[in-house]
């Protein structure tokens, strides 16, 4: 960033240290988007933006305040340092005890992520251009009676400098597309989707996907779809492809290992979890199959900033390691709470405006060690389903009922694919879930695929990050049929 | 930012547009909010920002920009790139050029008091409330949040309108070890928002929902509080798009002007509600459901009437091809209740539960409207009339037309915090289907 942002940084940590902090940080957001949407031969929405604003957190008297502003001048970062510290001090007449952070080495450093084409400097025609020629290629198909596409672009720019000395940079940006085709018929519509996972790359990751090449396959499998058998319900044999994976990685696991909440501090909103520290080191979480890796050095993972909103570097730990609950993801507030030395590095705010909070890390179900495909998979199911990419999601406060859909259903029968089906819905508890893991197909298989619109916090923060898999195994789910 | 403020960097925009067409919206916020989790404050924060969108369009090419740097030379930015990736694109064949003035309702909804609200305010209410749950050993959870804003626009046919507003929340869960209670308290007014009695109440719900007892996943009579009622309903609102379902796209293909629900449902909505409202037109940066012109009117529309589907969501475009009134979205809700208390529901229930809020609503087939989600944080059971006792959490499939259908008695309509604002009574249905049951 420029020098006067640099300079007005350290504005704000005099102004706060003046007004009795004990700790500050500040953190300035110069954040970019672009959002392309198109419906079928038309150009929905188009639009740019571009904000740059900071936020300041205090620890004074003990306690947290924080404040942030869009006005970029001397006046204002001195001005909201001082409310921040203000706050903090009201924070501290309702207070247990006080804030403590684990230790973190000070450093000055910058990360940028490898992208070789920025996407804001492609042309807009171009975009709307690949776009639209995708919906004509899905409208083709005379069942589709609707084509929609996306895509998303996103830099931010951050600067963080602390009390402690720390003064770090970064440059990350975002790339993602997708569409979908929607078959309708009498009564119904069904949606098949094509969605690779976004990453953070440059706009070479939208040149690098075959995106034309599948719409004719989406195209039909939409109709295929939509004159698919209705499922039969009861306990099944499910195979999970990765994009399914993820979203269930995300809710079961992910959220469920955010220490924050574990503690508490989200009952509120998002609420609490079942994996609590008594659970560490001796809960089976899932199988001896089940490996959940946490990894925010992940390239081109969407949670890799170099380091997290409390100055804490990037890291990879076990969540959960062949069955055995590990780890959390973390702040440096809430690591010391459990005894531990240093935090994992969990702190992200999604704005300059909000305040950092424990976010999912790139987390991720290991590979499986054994030479497994997914036609091993399936060779091995009497009566099942294999799931293909995302649907319905929805589970308990505590992180444990869960039930979750899909885009693509294909009924498996004495060991092969025999036909598609609609309207499958899976139901289970966290643990009994992943403890029927009975396989992991290998590293070959492995897709790194992510979530961009993960919501948590009050108010609502929205965050990114990437949950990769290999298709997996599990038995004996309870399967039902989504259908009023 | 004053009325003059907003004006002033409105017409700069203006005056700097070269397209066919601009469309200009100015938001504005000072938010705060105090949250607390076992019984102590642990995040506080105060944000102040203030956003520029604008909308080109040269034919149906548009393209829309957005920055919050009122420097001359950002707003000029602002409006080259809108005209930059209009000329770039291609056509939005549903794109209508600017309206000129409309007539808007007079909508109060601003309270200085709630903008003046401080940390220091905040922090003093939320003692309070963990005293009273610390006292009997309980732990309290929730956030005290107070925001003002505005929404400004303009546009190249000479339309300038300018809207303040703000808003208070208050909501509360309180812990046992085995259960929780949850209530809230919302108004435009901070002055009308009381955190000890949300408080008390989510304690009481909390204590009586001790020892909670599994009971079997079946289709049961229940109560929904109002919350739970206006979770299912705000959640159905996302799919009564007009053209989707005339593309039969959504689940409500077909049934305009049939009956949908029972008799008792009323839905409608009017900006200028004095207990609830609503903004009273539409802004560019604004479009969850339809696409909107900034600066028209929101109509007032009855959506349901006695149970009858009267009105889908007609953005312009589509109404103009269908010849049907235009709706464009609500902007706030009011859904019809009666003097019943919820007591006097419960008497008349002999065998039901009694749900205080639901939880990660989310659709499993939009084409039959069938949802799922959790109850959460106070869910009962009633036997002959009476409240017994406490019931482990279960997850329900049910459709919100169902619930409608199934809807014998409505109660008292009380402002709830989800969503869009809203009145909504609670409800009692029949037949309300759930499927499995959690841990807890």
């Amino acid at each position: 960033m420029e020098k006067i942002i640099k300079d007005l940084a350290q504005e704000a940590l005099d102004a706060a240290l003046s007004a009795g902090a004990a700790y500050a940080d500040v953190r300035f957001l110069r954040m970019k988007r672009q959002n392309l949407q198109t419906e079928d031969v038309r150009v929905s929405g188009i639009s740019d933006s571009e904000e740059l604003g900071f936020g300041v957190r205090a620890i004074a008297k003990g306690a947290w305040g924080f404040a942030g502003s869009g006005i970029v001048t001397k006046q204002e970062v001195q001005k909201v340092a001082r409310q921040a510290v203000a706050i903090a001090k009201a924070s501290a007449t309702a207070m247990k005890k006080p804030v403590s952070l684990v230790p973190e080495p000070k450093r000055v450093a910058s990360f940028k992520t490898p992208y070789k084409i920025d996407p804001f400097t492609v042309g807009i025609d171009q975009k709307v251009g690949l776009l639209l020629e995708i919906n004509r290629e899905l409208l083709k198909n005379p069942g589709v009676k609707k084509a929609e596409g996306f895509m998303i672009f996103k830099k931010d720019e951050r600067l963080f400098a602390s009390s402690e000395g720390s003064f770090l940079e970064s440059e990350v940006v975002t790339s993602a597309v997708g569409y979908q085709a929607t078959a309708v018929g009498e009564g119904d519509a069904k949606v098949r989707t094509y969605y690779p996972p976004p990453m953070t790359k440059g706009y070479e990751h939208i040149n690098a996907q075959d995106l034309l090449a599948n719409a004719q396959r989406v195209a039909d499998q939409a109709v295929q779809h939509l004159h698919a058998r209705e499922c039969e319900e009861g306990k099944k044999t499910l195979i999970l492809d990765p994009q399914n994976l993820a979203l269930t990685i995300h809710e079961s696991v992910g959220h469920a290992t955010e220490l924050d909440r574990v503690l508490g501090y989200e009952e509120s909103l998002a609420g609490r979890s079942f994996a609590t520290p008594n659970h560490l080191n001796n809960l089976e979480y899932g199988s001896h199959e089940v490996s959940f890796v946490a990894d925010n050095t992940l390239a081109h993972g969407l949670a890799t900033h170099g380091f997290d909103d409390d100055g804490v570097e990037g890291q990879m730990w076990f969540i959960v390691n062949e069955g055995l609950f590990k780890g959390y993801s973390t702040s440096r507030e809430v690591a010391g709470e459990i005894g531990w030395k240093r935090s994992t590095g969990g702190c992200r705010a999604d704005h300059w405006g909000s305040i950092p909070i424990v976010r999912i890390p790139n987390l991720s179900l290991a590979p499986g060690k054994k030479p497994m495909s997914l036609d091993d998979l399936i060779h091995d199911v009497k009566d099942g389903i294999l799931i293909e990419g995302r649907g319905s999601f929805s589970i308990d406060q505590m992180r444990c009922n869960f039930q979750f859909g899909g885009n693509a259903f294909w009924e498996v029968k004495d060991g092969k694919i025999t036909q598609m089906l609609k309207n499958v819905t899976y139901q289970s508890m966290t643990t009994e879930f992943w403890n029927s893991c009975d396989a992991v197909a290998d590293e070959r298989f492995w897709v790194q695929d992510g979530i961009m619109n993960c919501g948590k916090g009050d108010p609502m923060q929205v965050s990114q990050m990437t949950h990769g898999a290999s298709p997996a195994r599990f038995r004996n789910i309870t399967v039902r049929r989504g259908r009023a | 930012m004053r009325k003059d403020d907003a004006q002033a960097i409105i017409a700069k925009a203006l005056s700097l547009a070269r397209a066919e067409h601009c469309e200009v919206t100015l938001t504005g916020e000072n938010s705060a909010s105090t949250r607390f989790s076992n019984n102590a404050i642990t995040q506080n924060i105060a944000k102040t920002n203030a956003g520029l969108t604008v909308l080109s369009a040269f034919g149906q090419k548009k393209g829309k920009a957005a920055t919050n740097d009122f420097s001359e030379e950002g707003i000029a930015s602002c409006v080259r790139r809108a005209e930059e990736i209009a000329r770039a694109s291609e056509p939005d064949t549903e794109y209508l050029p600017p309206v000129p003035q409309p007539a808007y309702q007079d909508v109060k909804a601003h309270y200085p008091a709630t903008g003046a609200f401080t940390p220091d305010d905040r922090a003093k209410a939320i003692r309070e409330s963990c005293g009273l749950c610390e006292k009997a050993g309980l732990a309290l959870a929730g956030s005290y949040a107070n925001d003002t804003g505005f929404v400004a626009v303009g546009n190249s046919k000479g339309l300038f309108a300018y809207w303040p507003f703000s808003d208070a929340r208050y909501i509360s869960t309180v812990l046992t070890g085995d259960s929780s209670g949850w209530a809230e308290s919302v108004s435009n007014d901070v002055a009308q928002v009381n955190p000890l009695t949300a408080t008390g109440i989510a304690k009481q719900k909390a204590e009586a929902a001790r020892n909670p007892v599994a009971v079997e996943p079946r289709k049961y009579t229940v109560i929904l509080e109002p919350a739970a009622a206006a979770e299912m309903i705000l959640f159905m609102l996302f799919s009564m798009d007009a053209k989707a379902a005339h593309e039969g796209r959504n689940g409500f293909a077909g049934k305009e002007n049939t009956p949908i629900a029972s008799p008792l449902i009323t839905l409608r909505n009017q900006p200028d509600h004095p207990g609830c409202p609503g903004a009273p037109f539409f802004s560019g940066d604004w479009e969850w459901v339809l696409p909107v012109t900034s600066g028209m009117q929101v109509p007032e529309t009855t959506w349901i009437e006695k149970g009858v589907l009267t009105s889908l969501m007609y953005s312009r475009f589509w109404a103009e091809k269908t010849g049907h009134a235009y709706t464009g979205m609500p902007s706030n809700l009011i859904i019809e209740g009666s003097d019943a208390s919820i007591e006097e529901m419960i008497a008349s229930v002999e065998d039901g539960l009694l749900v205080t809020r639901f939880w990660y609503i989310r659709y499993v087939d939009p084409m039959t409207m069938l949802f799922t989600g959790m109850t959460r944080d106070g869910l009962f059971k009633i036997e002959k009339g009476k409240v017994t006792h406490g019931v482990k959490n279960m997850r329900f499939n049910e459709s919100p037309l169902a619930m409608l259908k199934n809807t014998v008695k409505v109660g008292k309509a009380v402002r709830t915090g989800i969503g869009l604002p809203n009145l909504t009574p609670p409800l009692l249905v029949k037949d309300f289907t759930f499927t499995s049951g959690t841990s807890f």
